[in-house]
This record gives C-alpha cells, sequence and structure tokens, in this order.
C-alpha cells in the first residue's frame, strides 16, 4: 500500500522515475525498504552478500524465523514487495564490491543508498558512486546513535575525506608475555585457535617472545630456553604440527600453553619485577569456584570456574580436531566465527584459563563473544529513525536541493540546543582527500626492508586503502611493474620486500584501481622501527609529517574528530578489523562512554557560530591521519 | 506499574534479544518482558510504534482502533487484500509475525466507550490519531492509575508527541574518573574510571496542562525561537482535527490550508503574539501521513517507551518535534513547566 500523498506533484514524479540501489539488507536496509516502497519508489535494487541469523530478528523485520540460514537480499524482497506488489524490486544476493557491478553498473541508478555494516565496502560503493557521478546517501548506526549524510562528487565530502580512527592493536609482547587486560587473553586466544586450526599467520605467534626488550638481557632465561629445548618443551616447532603429533591431545595442549610456557615466562624474571607473576596451572588440580551469585543471569553471562574452563576446552577441541581432520579439497584451515558453538567455548575457556593465570579478571561467555567478535549493540529504533531520515535525504536529492541535504546525527539525548535530532551542514570536500581530489595522494611509512610486496598488497593497499584489483608501478623512470592485477603476472614479486625493488625513502608509487576508476600515487617515507609495533602508517596528508609530533599524535586517541564513519571518542579495544563493525561508534562498551556528554559534534545549522567551532580546527590538526 | 513477579528470560529469548541485551542490559529486559501496552490509532505512526514495540519484547500489546484499513496508508502492516476491514484485525497476522513471543491483543472498539477500569490494565498508554480532548480524557484516567501515558500524530512531512511519566524514578549509569575517588584509594593503571549508577526523579504534568500553557512566556528566547512554528503548527493541527472532526485532506489542499491558518491566526491572537508571524508554507507538507515521517517520530517515541518501562536513562520531558520538510531536526521542549 504505497503512501502517495508526498507533497508536490514534481517529487512525486522524480520518485516514480527514480531508480534506487540499496546496498545492503540489514537493521537500517529492511526499514529502508519499507519506507522506499511506502513512499513510492518503484524501482529498487537490493544487494546483501550476508544470511540471516537469529540475532537478526530483533530489528530486521522483513525476516522471521523460518528464513534463518537464507538469502538476506531474497528475504528483503519477499517481504517488502508485500507492502506494494506493483513495485519491482530486484534481488541480488551477492558482494557489491565484485567486478560484474563496475561503474556502468553504478551509472543506472538516480541515487544510491549504504546500509552496510563495514569500512571496506563503504569505502568501495564511495569510490564507484564517485566514479560513476552518483548521489550516495552514506549512514550507520550503532546502539542509539546514528548518523545519515549526502555525498555528492565535487559538492560535499565523501567517505573517505576523513580519514576514520583505526582499531587498537596491541604490542607482540603484551599478547605473548604480559598480558594486563581481558582483551590481550581473549586476543591470544583467537591466535592459538589460528595458530591450532585457522590460517596460520606469524604475526599470531602465541608462545614467550623471547625478543622481549624488557627482558633483555636476561641470563636465566636463556639458560632456561637450552633446559627447555632439551626437553623439548618449546622447541620451535610449528604450533600446528607439534599439536597434530599428539593428535591433539587436551593435557598436551593444556600443559604446554598453561603450565609450561608460563614456568618459561616466570624464568624471564625482569618482566615480573613491577607485575604480578602469573602462575602456572595444572592440569590434575584446577581451582572450581564457581560463585552461586550469579542467580538471574542468562547462561552465557555465567563467568565460567577454570575446571569448566578445561570441560569446554576438552570438548571444544575433540569437535574442531574433527572438523580439522575432515576438511577436504581447497578448505585447509577452519575460519573462527563467533557465532559457531565450538569456536567461541574453544576462545572463553582459553582466555579465560589466560586470565586466571594472570590473574585477570575472567568474562563471561556473553563478554567474550562481544569483545572477539565485535559485536555492536543494534536495535529496531535507531534503525528506524535514520532509514527515515534517509528518505528526506532522498527526496531533497530528487529535488536538486543539495543546498538543503544534511549530515544528520540521532543522539542519545538531546544536545545543547534540545535537539535530539541534529542536522548539520555537509562539508565541502577535503582538497587533500586521497580519494576524491582531483590528483590523490597519499603517504606511507613503513620499513622498506621488511614490508613484503604480498604485505605491502594485502594490508596497505586492501586493508588499510581498501582497493580491490590493484595495479602498482615504480615511479623510477624505467616503469618497474611492482603488482599487477593479471592473475600470476606479479606472483615472483610477493615474498620480496619492497627495497628488493630499490624502493626507499621518498619513492613514489603510481597505483591504480581499474574497477574503482582510480588512481593513488603513493610516496614511501622508510621508517626503521613504528610506535606500538605497527607494521605502517597511512598518511593523507605529507605536509601533516611533522618529524615526531604527527607521527605521535596518529596513535588510537581521544579525537574530536566528527568524519562521518569512525567518529569515535576513544579507539576500540578490538585488534581485529571485523566485518560486523559499524561505522561512526565503536563497539559495545565503548558506546557507553559515547553517550555520557550529548555530542555536538559540528556546527548545527540553526544554532550559534561558537559550537563546534573548536572542534572544527582541532579536528583539521588531526585527521590526515589514518589510523591502523 | 510493571508487576512485580520475578521474570525470567529463556534461552530462546537471550538468542533473539542478545543484541539489544548487550545494550540495554538484562535487567531492563525483563522489565520490558512483564510490560502491557495499549496503544490507541493504528495508521502509519501506530504501525512503527506497534512493529518497535513488538520486536522489542514487551508482554502484550493491545491494538485499539475502530476504523477500517484503508489503501495508500502508510501503515505497513495492512496486506492489500485486508483493505476495508477494520485495521487491527487486518494488521494483527503481520504483527504478532514481527514476534511471536510478544502477545497480540486487537480491540475494535471505539475509544470513547472505555471507561476508566479498562485502562487499569496496563502499563504503558500510548495514543495516535485522536482528538486532544479524547486525550486528555484518558492521560487523566492514566493519572488516576499511575500509568505513563503518550500521544502522537505524524501529519504529512512532520510529526510530534506528548508524554507524562507523572513522578518517574530512572537510573542512569555514570562514568566516575577513579582518580577522584571519595576514599582516596589510587586508580588502578588499567581502569581509569569505573561507572556507578545514579538515580533521578522527573516530575510531569498533564496534556492539559500543557495544551493550555503558553510557551512563549514560559521559556527563554531562544528555546521559543526554537520551537514557535512547532508548537503554532501541532496546535493548529489538534485544533482542525477537533474542530472539522477529520485531518487536513490533500483532495481539499486549498480550503484546508485556509481553514488552517485561520486557526493559527486566533491561536497567536489567544497568545497576544499577532505580530509575530509562522508561515503558511508549513501547511503545505501536512497531508496525508509520510512513511519515513512515521518511522522518524515512532521510533523515537517507542525508544521513550521503552525507556520508560525499563527505568533505564533520562526520558524526554515533555513534547518532540520532527518536521522533515523544513529544518530535519528532532527538537525536545519542557512546555508547561
Amino acid at each position: 500500500m504505497a503512501d502517495v500523498n508526498v507533497a508536490t506533484n514534481l517529487l512525486e514524479d522524480s520518485i516514480r522515475k527514480s531508480k534506487i540501489l540499496v546496498v545492503g539488507a540489514g537493521g537500517i536496509g529492511c526499514e529502508l525498504l519499507k519506507n522506499l516502497v511506502l513512499s513510492g519508489f518503484n524501482d529498487i535494487l537490493v544487494i546483501d552478500l550476508d544470511t540471516i541469523d537469529v540475532s537478526n530478528l530483533n530489528r530486521q523485520f522483513l525476516f522471521q524465523k523460518e528464513h534463518v540460514g537464507k538469502s538476506k537480499a531474497v528475504i528483503a524482497r519477499e517481504s517488502a514487495l508485500g507492502f506494494n506488489p506493483n513495485v519491482t524490486i530486484v534481488a541480488k544476493h551477492d558482494s557489491v564490491m565484485n567486478s560484474e557491478y563496475n561503474v556502468t553498473f553504478f551509472k543506472q541508478f538516480t541515487v544510491v543508498m549504504n546500509a552496510l555494516d563495514n569500512r571496506a565496502a563503504r569505502s568501495h560503493v564511495n569510490r564507484m558512486c564517485l566514479a560513476a557521478n552518483v548521489p550516495l546517501i552514506e549512514s550507520g548506526t550503532a546502539g542509539y546513535l546514528g548518523q545519515v549524510t549526502a555525498i555528492k562528487k565535487g559538492f560535499s565530502e565523501c567517505y573517505d575525506c576523513n580519514p576514520k580512527a583505526g582499531q587498537k592493536t596491541f604490542p607482540g609482547c603484551t599478547i605473548r608475555n604480559t598480558p594486563s587486560e581481558p582483551i590481550h587473553c581473549i586476543v591470544w586466544a583467537k591466535h592459538l585457535f589460528n595458530q591450532l586450526f585457522g590460517e596460520a599467520d606469524p604475526d599470531e605467534d602465541v608462545s614467550p617472545d623471547t625478543a622481549d626488550p624488557e627482558a633483555a638481557g636476561d641470563a636465566g632465561s636463556v639458560a632456561l630456553l637450552n633446559q627447555a629445548s632439551e626437553a623439548g618443551n618449546v622447541t620451535r616447532v610449528s604450533t600446528r604440527a607439534w599439536a597434530q603429533q599428539s593428535e591433539y591431545d587436551p593435557s598436551k595442549l593444556f600443559g604446554k600453553f598453561f603450565c609450561d610456557d608460563i614456568k618459561y615466562l616466570l624464568s624471564m624474571d625482569k618482566l615480573w619485577t613491577k607485575r604480578t607473576p602469573p602462575i602456572p596451572l595444572s592440569w590434575d588440580n584446577l581451582p572450581d569456584e564457581s560463585s552461586d551469585q550469579q542467580g538471574g543471569l542468562i547462561k552465557d553471562q555465567k563467568v565460567w570456574s577454570p575446571a569448566e574452563c578445561v570441560q569446554a576446552l576438552v570438548s571444544s577441541i575433540k569437535i574442531l580436531y574433527q572438523r580439522f581432520k575432515e576438511l577436504k579439497g581447497e578448505e585447509s584451515f577452519l575460519i573462527w566465527d563467533k557465532d559457531d558453538e565450538a569456536s567461541m567455548d574453544f576462545v572463553t575457556a582459553c582466555s579465560n584459563l589466560r586470565s586466571h593465570v594472570f590473574s585477570i579478571p575472567k568474562k563471561s561467555r556473553f563478554d567474550v563473544k562481544a569483545m572477539a567478535g565485535n559485536i555492536i549493540p543494534a536495535i529496531a529504533t535507531t534503525n528506524a529513525v535514520i532509514a527515515g531520515l534517509i528518505v528526506f535525504e532522498a527526496f531533497k536529492i530528487l529535488e536538486g536541493k543539495w543546498e538543503e541535504c544534511r549530515h544528520v546525527y540521532l543522539n542519545s539525548k538531546p544536545n545543547a540546543l534540545n535537539k535530539v535530532i541534529a542536522p548539520s551542514s555537509l562539508d565541502s570536500a577535503n582538497p587533500k582527500c586521497y580519494v576524491c581530489s582531483p590528483h590523490p595522494e597519499v603517504t606511507v611509512l613503513l620499513n622498506v626492508s621488511q614490508m613484503t610486496v604480498q604485505s605491502f598488497e594485502d594490508k596497505v593497499l586492501r586493508g588499510a586503502l581498501h582497493m580491490i584489483s590493484p595495479d602498482v608501478m615504480v615511479d623510477d623512470g624505467k616503469g618497474t611493474v611492482l603488482i599487477s592485477s593479471e592473475e600470476g603476472e606479479t606472483t615472483e614479486n610477493m615474498t620480496k620486500v619492497l627495497s628488493d625493488f630499490n624502493i626507499s625513502d621518498g619513492t613514489r608509487l603510481r597505483c591504480e584501481d581499474f574497477h574503482q576508476e582510480y588512481d593513488l600515487n603513493i610516496t614511501i617515507i622508510h621508517r626503521e622501527n613504528l610506535e606500538e609495533n605497527r607494521e605502517f602508517s597511512v598518511i593523507a596528508d605529507p605536509s601533516q609529517l611533522q618529524p615526531k609530533a604527527a607521527v605521535e599524535s596518529s596513535g588510537p586517541q581521544p579525537s574530536t574528530s566528527s568524519s562521518m564513519p569512525a567518529s569515535s571518542t576513544k579507539a576500540t579495544e578490538s585488534v581485529e578489523i571485523d566485518d560486523d563493525l559499524d561505522i561512526i561508534f565503536q563497539k559495545g562498551d565503548e558506546n557507553e562512554e559515547n553517550q555520557k556528554e550529548p555530542p555536538i559534534r559540528k556546527r548545527s545549522i540553526s544554532g550559534q557560530a561558537d559550537i563546534g567551532s573548536a572542534s572544527k580546527k582541532l579536528r583539521l590538526s588531526e585527521n590526515d591521519i589514518i589510523e591502523l | 506499574m510493571v508487576a512485580k513477579e520475578e521474570v525470567t528470560i529463556s534461552e530462546a529469548e537471550a538468542a533473539l534479544y542478545d543484541r539489544q541485551i548487550r545494550l540495554w542490559g538484562l535487567e531492563a529486559q525483563k522489565r520490558l518482558r512483564a510490560a502491557r501496552v495499549l496503544l490507541i490509532g493504528l495508521g502509519g505512526l501506530g504501525a512503527e510504534i506497534a512493529k518497535n514495540l513488538t520486536l522489542s519484547g514487551i508482554k502484550s500489546l493491545t491494538l485499539l482502533d475502530d476504523r477500517v484499513a484503508v489503501a495508500n496508508s502508510a501503515n505497513f502492516l495492512v496486506p492489500i487484500e485486508n483493505v476495508g476491514k477494520n485495521v487491527v484485525e487486518a494488521s494483527l497476522e503481520r504483527v504478532q509475525r514481527l514476534n511471536p513471543m510478544v502477545e497480540i491483543l486487537t480491540d475494535t472498539e471505539n475509544i470513547t466507550a472505555k471507561n476508566e477500569d479498562f485502562f487499569g490494565g496496563f502499563d504503558v498508554v500510548c495514543a495516535t490519531r485522536l482528538p486532544v480532548e479524547e486525550s486528555i480524557r484518558i492521560n487523566d484516567i492514566c493519572r488516576k492509575h499511575s500509568i505513563p501515558f503518550y500521544s502522537g500524530d505524524v501529519f504529512g512531512f512532520g510529526g510530534f508527541f506528548f508524554v507524562d511519566l507523572l513522578e518517574h524514578e530512572y537510573s542512569e549509569e555514570v562514568t566516575v574518573p577513579a582518580a577522584t575517588c571519595k576514599d582516596g584509594c589510587k586508580p588502578k593503571k588499567n581502569d581509569p574510571s569505573e561507572t556507578k549508577t545514579v538515580k533521578h526523579v522527573l516530575n510531569y504534568i498533564p496534556l492539559q496542562a500543557a495544551f493550555e500553557a503558553d510557551p512563549s512566556s514560559q521559556l527563554n528566547k531562544r528555546s521559543w525561537q526554537r520551537i514557535k512554528s512547532h508548537f503554532i503548527t501541532m496546535k493548529s493541527l489538534l485544533m482542525f482535527r477537533s474542530q472539522m472532526k477529520r485531518d487536513p485532506e490533500a483532495a481539499n489542499r486549498q480550503s484546508d490550508i485556509a481553514k488552517l491558518c485561520e486557526i493559527r491566526d486566533h491561536i497567536l491572537h489567544e497568545m497576544k503574539l499577532d505580530n509575530q508571524m509562522v508561515d503558511s508554507g508549513i501547511f503545505e507538507t501536512v497531508f496525508g501521513e509520510l512513511s519515513p515521517a512515521a518511522a522518524v517520530v515512532g521510533g523515537v517515541l517507542a525508544q521513550e517507551i521503552i525507556k520508560a518501562v525499563s527505568h533505564k536513562d533520562a526520558p524526554i520531558r515533555n513534547h518532540f518535534f520532527f518536521n522533515g520538510a523544513t529544518d530535519f531536526s528532532g527538537v525536545v521542549e519542557a512546555i508547561g513547566f
């Protein structure tokens, strides 16, 4: 039943003639499809690669229990047609990043509406819309908070104009040697999962780190290392090969990770002069201090005792090892998934056992899941409001009233101007934006003799700069091809380091992404070491590269930045980039933080000029550094 | 208020409500699980509120409306084949499908036939599409029974709602920097702040007092300027409804706008604000009920009900206005205090 009571015939007409792309059929997408159909839009394409999970049903109201496991796009289409069977909705169960959705594909739409939950896809759609010159409405929610903005090439800020705060990473020695918070143990447990069953990553070692600078010159540890090697306990064979020798015997795994490795860490006694030393656990004598004061909670909210952890460890290892043995064909490893019972039990058990060893407070499975899986709380009402606001922005775009478009925030409390829904004018494009400026430039700090071409492609170009199929040429006058998007052309380069191609401090690289129709010049700055053990750091505006100050300010720290996607006031504690990560605000615990003060992030249109100008200045001085 | 019996959350509910329990906590979810809500009026705004509350997992939702479902409505709960039937009966199946764990009840009687006893069985009453006189009557009954009361409407591109929570206690988590710990304890290295729960009480006024108040003299100049056109528009529309026994219709666009201007001028005159202008252009966009406007107002209103039921976080006091045709902001103002 379409609502055709819109204001003017002109608007009605442009609604009827428009063709809309809705990217994402999740929390915002479901609400948005309803609003579009009821407002008279009659030509819509919805794309989503995801399938329906039971935890979606509290807000993604186009789905019911019987739809669990099915395609979100397909079911959303079916349900939305129930509101008006006469409209055309095409559903694609696919990734919007697939190459068939090229610039020509994007050009067919009047407006593109993002209803996404991850930065990589947002950044990609942003580039496709810039290249196709199609207006984009970007949006996101986290808990009670949400925002909507409109992006038009050359008129307003694009998604990448304001680099986002990165996810917090932890130094390897904190994870491997000296954890002090639950999150350190959870990260370690996820690494352990990958070491035993997942994709092997040398950066995810879980054994004691003998190169810890804090323990340097520790004679005792060297002695013990020799002894231990003789005993065969901490010999550096791959963790997986070692586990396979014993067919993943839980008691042996337990003995290594929660007893022998801990004893080894204790021998690095410099680490424990100012810290509480860890206490190795014994398989035969596990504390079982399960408290009775956990009544009234749901099962997952109860905190396991070490004995309960071991029970869960034994059963989860059994299941995971069985699955691991049954892997066939191209699948050679398991992928950790927060929604998989055994994977989640394994990480809960291991992280809590490690917490116990290090006298760190233990966490319930419920809390571990939030931290390990980067879960962003989500509710129906926030998504409903944001989806409504998206349609109002679309009305203005269809009427050509770009000057009336707004960046709108939904706050959890009225702000200083009594606004729960607070619009602010769109910012103009950042002239130094590494995506939408006429000649995109970026500076990357890294160690040219350590960074491999493979890491450069995976972590810098794809991971941080969100490219899809990069081609890279060294600007050395010879046209040396570093990376080619043609399969197989540069395979032999991948394991080499950048300095093997005479890339040094100041070298320029020409990058091109054919699919995104995006060219980018990268200047490499060589640094022996980057702070916080980062492998690299991306700086959007080279003038920001004041030798020290700029680099130091790139750490995860409170920022007054109001940039669209990641205007965090505090960096998240999570480590992995997870696709469940919603844009704007960081995960669960941090949200509470965000709500404390009703944020006035930008100058409100009807507000007085003094509000927000301070934060705007601060933003200019900080926002050109992408935190990674 | 919410029954005091101990509510337990099953594992199935924990899985379904996972993402919201992570936001508002298990205690709030238990309180929601005990709440019986009466929703009067099932147009576009009513449908949004019904959807949001049903998804949140309240105990029961009673839908009351004696009108028939019409075509081209923003009520997405009515399948096209049910047009012409009573609107709550026409919507029942889709509401129930949103969440089988919530009890959905229907009532097709006219609200004016309902006496005091009827309202006593609810923990929250929310009214839409009612003449303001009827809303005032129900609000007064709710006050006698200490029942939180909401009334709201969407007209075209915008909408508003009023809330009366009587005397409302709520808790709020605040972050206390550990450095300022009263007992002089030293902050731990990794625990720079801690949260503690603080209780607050807010007092509300009845709808009649709020509706008859003169915010132009009560509010400071800046606040009045901010809500002036919202307030006058709301009052004009509600008085139009009472006088004409219907809402403005696109079919009578010009004459209805003229009538609204007449009412507006009368209101301004009564408030001795004849010299202040409220642009008549605002009445160009009050026809029908736009789906996105219903989504915005219904989203904020339902979240306020959730807040009130769970006694968690500061609720709005006591008006909310949204206009999607002019300034796109959602403004809160305490009127009549």
